[in-house]
């Protein structure tokens, strides 16, 4: 992650700011900043500081790193990152899913498309790996245990 | 003597055996598959404990965190990649001992070793709990708030070469604790409006999404080629091979347990420590050392396996996690409605004892699995992890919505999840995070206790205890000692 250890060190300070900022707005905030409130703005504080550190520490690692332009090109480096990004879409789409239809459905149908994304596997194969795992956590979950499920 | 007798029968009942059984199996293969781990199996594992006695749930989840760290050894030997941080030292005598075709003998020392170290650390835990937990007792609200700051000190300051970051990471962690009902002023802080935070950011959620899903995130980014297909072969250990890996093991045991026992320390930093004490106290090395030496085997598994009875005395005894798996481990104590600390040893003495006692059996199932089924476990490392990372995902989700049955939590551990993927990408040590996010809240009500106790005196109440100025005093010398070090380092190499 070329731009990882900057870019968190400025969501850090961003955060603290915006938090400290929401904090400013309430009536019960203002005037005495008493002991309980004392430890929220500590630990703002202490979020923001590390905050502008990382960005110092990021900054001088971007400077250290050699571009890598080349990297970006590399066909299977672009190929995991086309996976990556189908995965964590799949991901969203599936706990969408599991808020309005429930479990076993989207959980069968999710893990046959997962499994089919992430290798090449037969279908046939992928199907029955869905299966088993909707059909083990009905048996272990659901049945034995009496584990709430979505 | 009753309890000891109430801690027999729970252990020895047939859901309790059944519990180490199934713990101890399912610890070797989250082990012995590289990317999982004993705190993401402890986490998955949580949802399934719901149902089960307190005493029950708490031996199951133990034996995983036990077995698990005997199973990184598995792939450490046969494929040269650790299952678990803790057996990074293993590959380095272990992969050469199974390249030279003796695989058997590789994995009979580390299980011996992981056994003994066991072992070891568990009767380190029998011994010292309970003292310590009797001085605990005598711990009022300003001890306990510089405790906490302790603990946060000492976590960051082994974030090893990125201090900076594991010191990032724990204010994270520190500000996330923020979130909820202030428990003094009754107010809501950053739950913008949503009831599902007015409890604040449920911890095994977050764990879940930091563990398990970040953890598929890095599998399906990491995996493109097929899994490695490794074979057993070759002797086991002979009797002269056994006496001469035992010195390693009880060295190894020792500082298992103590470096166990430190806060944030764990067992990735004793395998370390102990494979170096090998180095410098063998002289006479059956093969030299990074070739397939059994004492570097040795020393860091029964080093890496002491480690969970160090970890699990500061949990018990003060509430405070020795490492991430007990930080997990916190988090299924209180949804069990147990509040880990001294007063566990007073209200809850059974449910401690059956634990004790379900350790000690843990290793003798331990090593009979570890011995019966060797051939089983290896075939464990051939699975690709293309197929686990969905069936895990799959779990994350069950085990985030069974916690409060809210579909928000799911949401709220892919949320999680991403952060902990973006953070382990940026190369953020996870282990701060999780850590400040149970000590937060340790800290802010022990000062604001601390602060009305002290009435007049304001903040002069932290000095005015020794104990909790020498606990000061040790959070000043464990922050700055590794900056100091550090920069002397730097000093040397100019």
């Amino acid at each position: 992650m070329k731009y990882g250890t900057l870019g968190i060190g400025v969501a850090f300070t961003a955060l603290s700011l915006a938090l400290i900022g929401t904090m400013a707005s309430d009536p019960m905030m203002t005037g005495d900043m008493g002991a309980p409130r004392r430890m929220t703005y500590i630990f703002l504080g202490l979020l923001g500081a590390f905050g502008l550190l990382l960005m110092h520490s990021g900054w001088k690692e971007l400077q250290q790193k050699k571009s890598d332009a080349q990297e970006r090109d590399d066909p299977q480096k672009q190929a995991v990152r086309k996976r990556f990004w189908g995965f964590v879409g799949l991901c969203v789409a599936y706990a969408l899913t599991l808020s309005t239809v429930g479990f076993f459905l989207p959980s069968t149908f999710f893990l046959l498309f997962f499994s089919l994304i992430l290798q090449r596997i037969r279908v046939v194969n992928a199907a029955i790996i869905s299966l088993i795992f909707s059909l083990a956590v009905f048996i272990i979950f659901k049945s034995l245990l009496g584990v709430p499920l979505p | 003597m009753d309890t000891l007798l109430i801690a027999f029968q729970n252990v020895f009942s047939p859901i309790g055996l059944l519990s180490i059984v199934f713990g101890t199996a399912l610890g070797i293969f989250v082990g012995a598959m590289p990317g999982l781990g004993p705190s993401m199996g402890v986490a998955l594992l949580i949802p399934l404990t719901f149902t089960l006695p307190p005493s029950i749930s708490l031996v199951l989840l133990i034996s995983l965190y036990l077995a698990a760290e005997y199973g990184g050894s598995i792939s450490a030997v046969l494929i040269g990649t650790p299952g678990t941080a803790a057996a990074t030292a293993t590959v380095v005598d272990g992969y050469p001992l199974n390249l030279l075709g003796y695989p058997g003998k590789a994995l009979m020392t580390s299980l011996t070793a992981s056994s003994i170290g066991g072992v070891i650390g568990g009767v380190a835990l029998m011994l010292a709990s309970s003292p310590i937990a009797d001085f605990a007792l005598r711990f009022g609200p300003v001890e306990y708030c510089s405790l906490g700051i302790m603990g946060l000190t000492i976590i960051a300051s082994l974030s090893g070469d990125a201090l900076v970051k594991g010191l990032g990471a724990a204010a994270l962690g520190l500000c996330l604790t923020l979130v909820g009902v202030d428990p003094v002023s009754g107010m809501a802080r950053f739950t913008f409006g949503m009831y599902e935070l007015y409890e604040g950011i449920p911890f095994l959620t977050a764990l879940i999404g930091l563990f398990a899903m970040a953890e598929v995130f890095i599998m399906v980014e990491r995996s493109l080629g097929g899994a490695k297909k490794p074979a057993i072969s070759g002797e086991s250990l002979t009797g002269k091979e056994m006496k001469h890996i035992l010195p390693a093991c009880l060295r190894g045991s020792i500082i298992g347990t103590v470096v166990g026992a430190i806060p944030g320390a764990g067992a990735s930093i004793a395998c370390w420590i102990a494979y170096d004490q090998e180095k410098r106290f063998t002289k006479h090395p059956d093969r030299p050392f990074g070739e397939g030496a059994l004492r570097g085997i040795a020393g860091p598994e029964s080093a890496n396996s002491a480690t969970v009875g160090g970890a699990l005395i500061p949990l018990l005894t003060l509430g405070m996690p020795g490492s991430p798996t007990t930080a997990v481990l916190i988090g299924a104590l209180i949804i069990h409605g147990l509040q880990p600390g001294p007063k566990l040893f007073v209200d809850h003495v059974d449910i401690v004892y059956t634990l004790f006692v379900g350790l000690s059996v843990s290793y003798v199932v331990l090593y009979l699995l570890g011995r019966l089924g060797m051939r089983l476990w290896v075939k464990i490392v051939s699975i690709p992890q293309t197929v686990l990372a969905p069936i895990i995902f799959g779990l994350s989700a069950v085990g985030a919505y069974s916690i409060r049955s809210l579909t928000f939590d799911i949401w709220l551990a892919l949320g999680f999840g991403l952060l902990g993927y973006i953070l382990k990408k940026a190369r953020f040590p996870l282990a701060p995070l999780i850590l400040a996010m149970i000590l937060g809240p340790m800290v802010e009500s022990n000062y604001n206790r601390a602060l009305l106790l002290a009435q007049n005196d304001g903040h002069l109440i932290f000095l005015q205890s020794p104990l909790s100025v020498a606990l000061l005093l040790l959070s000043v010398v464990a922050f700055f000692y590794p900056i100091i070090r550090a920069h002397r380092e730097k000093k040397k190499a100019l």
